[in-house]
């Protein structure tokens, strides 16, 4: 069971880019792990104004626990007028998206150069 | 019905159990050979380890202790089949229910499902196929 344990692990590294927070988890999101992520987005999400892009280009699974962190982050984010940004999105979380018509709901860009430019634009 | 690919997997429901229903699953579909491998494509492998880890998940949240994982390769895909120890039946709404997307999701993507209650508990079963 350790090697499972340690495989479920979920690891989140957080950058800045000029105004804009980049955070970037790492391994597989679900129930059992989606601490990390939503202490680095809540603690984004309190410091200074500006974007938040989370980067999912490391994201090797996402279940339904890790959309709705993403989708209530999103609401928290638009409420306090700063944008949450998604970049970088694997075909699998893609595929949540779409299943679920989260795509509609989320701000996506392909990349996260994508989403700090959309930003700046 | 010999001779047919199947998965069978036993979880302590503790942390971890979700990406060890996943691994499992994985294994099971990578393991499958000839025309059994040909006729499950990209998105349907997708699909089944997101629907384990989804029905592994709401056992995990909603019932207590071990729930078991049935994997079975059957006409229209693969029978996903996760039994726990609640006697208490989450509805498929198909829509998104208080707690998330999780019976939404495993409603969407499976063909059916099916949900019954046993003498210890529930099994909750799909079948997730090309679409």
């Amino acid at each position: 069971m350790d090697i499972d344990r340690a495989e479920a692990l979920l690891t989140v590294v957080v950058r800045g880019s000029g105004r804009s927070v980049i955070v970037r988890p790492e391994g597989e999101l679900d129930n059992d792990t989606v601490q990390p992520l939503s202490e680095a987005l809540e603690d984004a999400l309190q410091g200074p104004p500006g974007p938040v892009v989370v980067d999912c280009g490391g994201l090797s699974f996402c279940d339904s626990t890790g959309l709705n962190l993403l989708l209530r982050m999103s609401r928290e984010a638009e409420s306090d007028g700063r944008p949450l940004l998604l970049a970088g999105l694997s075909p699998i979380v893609t595929r949540l998206f779409e299943i679920t018509g989260a795509k509609s709901v989320l701000r996506i860009y392909p990349t996260v150069d994508d989403a700090l430019a959309g930003q700046e634009g | 019905m010999h001779g047919v690919p199947a998965l069978d997997l036993d979880l302590d429901g503790a942390a971890g159990s979700e990406a060890r229903a996943r691994r499992a699953a994985r294994c099971f579909l990578g393991g499958l050979t000839g025309s059994d491998r040909e006729r499950l494509g990209q998105q349907t492998r997708q699909d089944v380890v997101l629907v384990v880890s989804e029905l592994v998940c709401n056992a995990c949240r909603h019932a207590p202790g071990r729930c078991h994982l049935t994997m079975a390769l059957a006409d229209a895909g693969v029978r996903v089949t996760v039994e726990d120890s609640s006697r208490e039946l989450l509805r498929p709404t198909g829509l998104p229910g208080p707690s998330g997307y999780g019976l939404f999701i495993v409603a969407t993507v499976g063909r059916m499902v099916h949900v019954e209650r046993t003498a210890t508990g529930k099994v909750v079963e799909t079948v997730v196929g090309d679409r």
